[in-house]
């Protein structure tokens, strides 16, 4: 008998936000395809219009509790262009400082607590256990260590700014405050423990993937995509907009250089944004190539794919491992974990290196103007990818309109890519005649999602002209109700 | 009698979404009285590392807002609450993620730290949950209602 099935799994467990991933089945029983859908949606661009552009960051900071500061950072820069003013560069660095220390906690919940269960304690390990707390029984060394990293970054963005999440610190023209040089000296004191935290979770890492986690590497997500991203001038990694800044850079799979230096304005000259009935997160696409062939890739696999060295000792030799495991251009989005740690590496050299710059303790962080631009985008790279806030205002300064493209929903396609890919692999019709599927294999799905650590608070924001659609379909494929909004 | 040093409030919430920001709009408050009495967090979502600051504490009040309606459809009144262990099987019902439940939290601070503060919560009801500043006139009343609570809930009488 012909038989059209749908496995929903929902929710889908240990990401940000509200999701379930549908794996369709065709004729033969193989899986024809799979699906991420996102069922929550937010409107804050909506919720922005006619508010003051100087209240930008501390608004988009409150779209979810996970990544404030990258908004916090990136609407900051937004309004400097509004402004038209050249920030005083102490502000410059301490942004910048804020944004390593962002990308080390981020980095770091993800690897060590939201990651490294499946991992450690295996696919098919008791689900109840494989989580935080079997991680603590399991290796309470390197759960409590993650959690000292993860406090580490924390700690650093609550010494620049105040407050650990939503830290209204940067503004439109620099920042509020300076670093003072008892909070300097404090976080050099706790860097040594994070590059040890750090370095554990590497060679710890790097053992399971020669041992345990090859297919892993074959199955969870490698396929030949675009890869989109900040670079520094130098070929070097980046993760600011901003003085040493080339700009954006788009590679694919085989190396080749598609665009190069397109500064923040010109965005929107080279990405698109489509969208599909059955998800609230869009799809950005390359221009040019369509929806399916532009798609590209985000994030701390793209970043050390699309630079040429990260610019510090360690992390240099880390990366060069890297692709020596990998290619030059890695395409295996499960690397994307072994990519955190590094990134969590450079960020700490870099962080380091800034600590030790006098001009970081220079108390002139804030240039002040009026609106001398009615247009302004700015760029930044969250921890899960590249962030871009679009703003236009009145003459007042009053939001008009806005657009956030969001690092989750860059990485959209690849998400569905990789899980269909996942359930193609394991999701045989031997399995899938067993009466229960196992729940290991759907976990191994869910894990595809999680090789993006997607924050689908911040990625489902727009409102009024999203579609929904619902559809009922028969065991025969057919067609029963439908629900269309939009 | 409590020391007064180990008790610790964590309001919880969004104040950009409507009634969801009423327990961080009251943490927030309480911090501005800089009472010294209380340790007071506000904070949109539970993390894991508040389990080092939990770790601390003696005793601790979770402020949230919630749905609001009781199972007889009426609203429910604001009440201080014992936070009571979970079961052993309460991992199956919780989905862990970059936040937290309060249970969740404090049975990792308890793996973390061998040591589970007692916890109350104190759940405010809220009506709108869109894109606001502005609490509901339920939750704003429901939040006035709450300083009391609280301040016998410091004083040890919950």
């Amino acid at each position: 008998m012909n038989q059209h099935r749908t496995i929903t799994i929902d929710p889908v467990t240990r990401i940000e936000g509200h999701a379930k991933i549908t794996i369709h089945l065709a004729e033969d029983g193989q899986v024809a395809d799979a699906r991420f859908h996102v069922s929550e949606y937010r409107g804050f661009e909506k919720f922005c219009e006619g508010r003051p552009f100087t209240e930008m960051a501390a608004i988009t900071a409150r779209i979810c509790g996970i990544c404030p500061v990258s908004h916090l950072l990136t609407a900051a820069r937004t309004g400097d262009k509004i402004l038209a003013v050249q920030i005083p560069e102490a502000a410059e660095k301490l942004r910048r400082l804020m944004n390593l220390a962002q990308i080390i906690q981020s980095h770091a919940l993800s690897f060590f607590h939201l990651s490294s269960p499946d991992f450690l304690l295996g696919w098919d390990s008791d689900p109840q256990r494989r989580n935080i707390f079997g991680l603590i029984a399991a290796n309470p060394d390197l759960a409590r260590g993650g959690i000292r990293l993860r406090q580490f970054g924390q700690g650093v963005i609550e010494a620049l700014g105040g407050r650990k999440i939503h830290a209204a610190w940067a503004v439109p023209g620099g920042v509020r405050s300076p670093l003072s040089q008892d909070s300097r000296d404090q976080i050099l004191q706790a860097l040594p423990e994070a590059y040890a935290v750090t370095g554990q979770g590497l060679e710890l890492f790097k053992q399971l993937l020669d041992q345990h986690l090859r297919e892993e590497l074959r199955v969870f997500g490698d396929f030949p995509s675009l890869f989109l991203g900040l670079v520094g001038h130098g070929d070097r990694w980046e993760h600011s907009s901003g003085t040493g800044c080339l700009g954006l850079r788009v590679m694919d799979s085989d190396g080749h250089v598609l665009a190069d230096g397109v500064r923040e304005d010109d965005y929107a000259s080279v990405i698109s944004e489509a969208v599909e009935p059955w998800t609230y997160l869009k799809f950005p696409y390359l221009k040019g190539l369509g929806p399916e062939a532009g798609s590209y890739r985000v994030g701390p696999l793209a970043r050390l794919n699309l630079c040429e060295r990260i610019g510090s000792e360690r992390a240099d030799r880390e990366l060069e491992e890297f692709r020596h495991r990998g290619g030059r251009v890695v395409t295996a989005s499960f690397l994307n974990h072994l990519a955190r740690l590094i990134e969590v590496l450079a960020c700490l050299e870099q962080m380091e290196l800034l600590l030790h710059d006098p001009l970081l303790l220079d108390p002139h962080v804030r240039a002040r103007a009026e609106v001398n631009c009615r247009e302004a985008v700015g760029v930044s790279e969250a921890p899960r990818g590249t962030l871009f806030h679009h703003y236009r205002v009145d003459d007042n300064g009053l939001i008009q309109q806005v657009n956030l493209i969001i690092a989750t929903g860059q990485n959209n396609r690849a998400m569905n890519r990789t899980i269909a890919q996942i359930a193609r692999h394991y999701l045989t019709p031997t399995e899938l005649a067993r009466p229960q599927l196992n729940e290991g294999l759907l976990n191994r799905i869910e894990a595809g999602i999680r090789c993006f650590d997607p924050c689908l608070s911040c990625s489902t924001h727009a409102a009024g002209s999203m579609p929904l659609q619902i559809q009922l379909i028969s065991a025969e494929g057919e067609l029963l109700k439908e629900v269309r909004r939009g | 009698m409590t020391d007064p040093k180990t008790s610790m409030v964590i309001g919880i919430g969004n104040p950009l979404r409507g009634d969801d920001g009423a327990g961080y709009r009251l943490a927030r408050c309480l911090q501005s009285e800089e009472r010294a009495d209380l340790k007071v967090i506000a904070t949109q979502q539970l993390h894991v590392e508040l389990a080092a600051t939990v770790a601390a504490a003696e005793r601790v009040l979770f402020i949230d807002a919630s749905h609001g309606l009781e199972p007889c459809g009426r609203w429910s009144s604001p009440h201080v609450e014992p936070l009571a262990s979970p079961g052993p099987d309460w991992i199956a019902g919780s989905t862990l993620s970059h936040q937290l439940s309060p249970p969740a939290l404090l049975e990792l601070t308890k793996a973390l730290y061998q040591h589970r503060p007692s916890a109350w919560q104190l759940l405010l009801p809220g009506q709108q949950w869109d894109h606001s500043e502005a609490l509901s006139p339920l939750t704003a009343a429901a939040v006035a209602a709450a300083f009391p609570l609280i301040e016998a809930w410091s004083r040890g009488d919950a």
